[in-house]
């Protein structure tokens, strides 16, 4: 009850910063006194979160089973890790932990004594506490519970430690930028709000990038999960707001030099944190129960999330379009070929991938209201969206040596030769069967993108985090299409010791083990290349031993892996022995329990379905450049906010002086 | 180029994209039918059903079947390529992504609604 009466005080301490924080903003002075009071508040209501996350923290370690939560997501034999995992395994918990990072970052943001920042950035924090109020984290379970449900087996991985916690810090950080474009809007101290914007949302952007890419990179190694990446809703609901603080990005990069930027840069940082709420209803709302794998089942949050989702939309635009009136006009460029018109571009392209993206998720929905539900098949996103991915990597390949304003006429003369280097991409992806024209455009315009940012960063027209990240990027895309594109899969009988060659390498299926860590067992692939690696696809079970997450067996070579996920039918386990572990007599009837002895079972013969996915490696590589150069970029930009205060020279450092 | 002539030439294009978007769109909406309706229709359809008990099995060509019960109590062979998802055997909805062909359900995709999925046990008790 203490807890719950916590986060009720963080409801209260919010609200009354929000209206000190308002009084503040009108105030005429600058730091009135209602902001002080304002902040104490806000600080308060921080510290009431910090002690409502650690008292739930402190009942998960404590196998705690008087509350409903710690019993339904943590268990005694639970590992330490998941006992903390639980946390964020449920809505409540990731609600908590969601608004812990938001209130986290609003003491930073609270530094910068700008009140109509707080307002908004307070206003939020209200919301989400709202929510937080109605699923409360701290219901009392009822009876006397010696254990707890324990952990979903299938969340029981290691990337459940970070993958949702790093998810929100991009989500709680998304707020930030938000809250800037509302003081932009309101007070017109644009310079101030682009310098202050560009950290967090580069920061937001690796965070919220991080998260996606440990997602793929999860899902690649559970069956049934479509790879790594399915178009689900739930992975689009976090890809929509990625794609749009991309746009964000290059929209204040170009506002730093074309005032009038500024207003596109408000309305993508307003709705793309509208977008995030829009997401967390689509997945937690149960609106999609039928429609997507991973969301959650309804748990009566859809109401109270749909109106925070419309509070927050209506609230934002109405600022939005009071304002926009007041808000710098001009040209977004001035000549097409230079830097300007790139960045315009970029942050079209992306507004056009998240379009599409956003009609694709809310096709369900959408239908839904019309009647006749339908969803939409994932040929919808690869296709629609390649020809504006291949454009973007088009303009990453000649734009990214583009300077500021206008660049010489014998520009593409120059660099033609960029071409060749296009083709070398494309040969090999013709010779893997890849026949689509925008994939191979794709392709070849990727690796042409690698080389001319090497040189933009070369001739110091890139930064080196910019850099990165571009290369990054293609690297990943290269990844992308030729795994996508070129996967060969067969499916084939194992009998056991008998070498088989597949895709140019001897398999030989060696038989079942069980695992001696967890509940569940593995079956024994060996390759012969390189000798001695194992292919280990993995069966997690229930407690009462029936299958609940089934792994592939990966080998992850450099130019492709081997993907083996085993075909296993009913028929096949039931031959399995079994081992007598308890009886129990109660009330005159028996109760058996059995186990299944897999190790025992003799080798049989075994159905798997093998892979050879070229290129993953990229893929992996990709993303964790893109997470590094962004990461970097942030914390360069960052110090730019405390070391350089005035605006203006700012500017004057950013634009690289043009080499004759 | 004259300045016109490129934006004419950028909003042919958008106006191009914008009309093969709708268009691929269009091909990739699976509408939720029957059984009864899958059998007539040209595109990707889902059924949305309850599997018949037992009825998971592999067939000869390695394929896995089995059958399922649509809302309307039809009952097909639903027969999917590729490794089997997780929980199929305890689902307690299945949908099924593809197409009714050669007296079978034909699924691209399926989903599978297990009771334990991200839902807390609590509430099916």
């Amino acid at each position: 009850m203490t807890a719950y009466a916590a986060i009720l005080l963080a409801l209260i301490a919010t609200g009354i910063a929000v209206v000190l924080y308002f009084k503040a903003y009108q105030a005429a002075q600058p730091s009135p006194s209602s902001e002080k009071t304002a902040d104490l508040f806000y600080k308060a209501a921080a510290v009431a979160l910090v002690l409502a996350s650690g008292y739930l923290l402190s009942l998960l370690l404590t196998d705690n089973f008087g509350y409903e939560y710690v019993f339904s997501y943590s268990a005694r034999n639970q590992a330490f890790a998941y006992k903390i995992s639980a946390f964020w395994a449920g809505q409540e918990g990731s609600f908590l932990l969601w608004s812990l990072f938001h209130a986290g970052f609003g003491l930073m943001l609270a530094r910068k004594k700008a009140p109509a920042a707080m307002l908004a950035y307070s206003a939020l924090q209200f919301l989400l506490l709202v929510v937080l109020v109605v699923k409360n984290p701290f219901r009392p379970m009822p009876g006397i519970q010696p254990d707890g449900m324990g952990l979903n087996p299938l969340l029981q991985d290691p990337w459940m430690v970070i993958h949702p916690p790093i998810v929100f810090l991009g989500y709680a950080a998304l707020a930030v930028p938000f809250a800037w474009a509302i003081h932009g809007l309101l007070t017109g101290r644009h310079k101030e709000v682009i310098t202050q914007a560009l950290p967090w949302t580069l920061f937001a952007w690796s965070s919220l990038g991080a998260g996606i890419f440990i997602g793929g990179y999860w899902a690649y190694k559970v069956l049934g999960w479509g790879g790594y990446w399915a178009w689900d809703p739930v992975e689009n609901s976090s890809l929509v707001p990625w794609l749009v603080t991309g746009a964000l990005l290059h929209l204040l990069l170009l506002a730093r030099v074309r005032d009038v930027a500024a207003k596109y840069a408000y309305l993508s940082a307003i709705i793309n944190f509208v977008l995030v709420l829009y997401g967390t209803y689509l997945t937690r709302s149960g609106v999609l129960n039928n429609f997507s794998t991973h969301s959650f089942g309804d748990e009566g949050v859809g109401g109270i999330l749909g109106n925070v989702l419309f509070i927050t939309a209506v609230g934002g635009l109405a600022v939005l379009v009071r304002c926009w009136p007041k808000l710098p006009t001009g040209n977004l460029f001035l000549h097409f070929k230079s830097r300007e018109f790139c960045l315009c571009i970029t942050a079209i392209l992306l507004a056009g991938i998240s379009i599409l993206i956003f009609a694709g998720m809310s096709t369900p929905l959408i239908t839904s209201f019309a009647g006749n539900p339908a969803s939409l098949g994932q040929s919808f996103y690869n296709t629609a969206c390649l020809p504006l991915v291949a454009a973007m990597v088009l303009l990453l390949s000649q734009g990214s040596l583009l300077r500021w304003s206008e660049n010489p006429g014998y520009f593409i003369r120059k660099y033609w030769w960029l071409l060749l280097i296009a083709i070398a991409a494309i040969i090999p992806a013709l010779t893997l069967g890849i026949r689509s024209p925008f994939a191979l455009f794709t392709a070849g315009a990727a690796l042409a993108a690698i080389v001319s940012t090497v040189i933009a960063v070369h001739t110091k027209v890139l930064s080196y985090p910019a850099g990165l990240t571009h290369i990054g990027f293609s690297v990943a895309l290269i990844g992308i299409v030729f795994s996508s594109m070129a996967t060969h899969s067969v499916v084939t009988s194992f009998e056991p010791d008998v070498r088989q060659e597949i895709f140019g390498k001897g398999i030989t299926y060696l038989g079942k083990q069980t695992d001696t860590y967890g509940n569940g067992f593995y079956y024994q692939f060996i390759l012969d290349d390189p000798p001695g690696t194992q292919l280990l696809p993995h069966t997690k079970q229930h407690q009462d031993g029936s299958p609940a997450v089934y792994e592939p067996g990966i080998y992850r070579g450099l130019t492709s892996d081997i993907y083996l996920a085993p075909v296993v039918s009913e028929s096949n386990e039931e031959l399995n022995e079994i081992a007598l572990t308890s009886i129990a007599i109660k009330d005159g009837l028996a109760g058996i329990t059995v186990r299944t002895l897999a190790s025992l079972s003799k080798p049989q013969k075994l159905d798997a379905e093998i892979s050879r996915k070229p290129l993953m490696s990229l893929v992996w590589l990709g993303t964790i450049l893109v997470t590094i150069g962004t990461a970097w970029a942030a914390l360069q930009r960052s110090r730019c906010t405390v070391h350089n205060d005035s605006p203006s020279a700012t500017i004057q450092n950013s634009i690289p002086t043009r080499k004759g | 180029m004259t300045m016109k002539k490129r934006y004419s030439f950028g909003l042919c294009i958008v106006v191009s994209f914008f009309i093969f978007s709708i268009v691929t769109f269009k091909d990739s909406l699976a509408p939720y039918v029957s059984f009864a309706e899958a059998k007539a229709a040209n595109g990707i359809v889902q059924v949305q059903g309850t599997p018949t008990n037992d009825s998971v099995s592999i067939t000869s060509d390695k394929k896995l079947s089995f059958r399922l019960r649509d809302q309307t109590g039809e009952e097909e062979l639903v027969v999917y390529t590729g490794a089997k998802p997780e929980g199929l055997e305890y689902a307690t909805g299945i949908v099924a992504i593809g197409k009714y062909q050669n007296n079978q359900f034909q699924a691209e995709k399926l989903l599978v609604k297990c009771p334990s999925k991200y839902q807390r046990s609590v509430n099916q008790e």
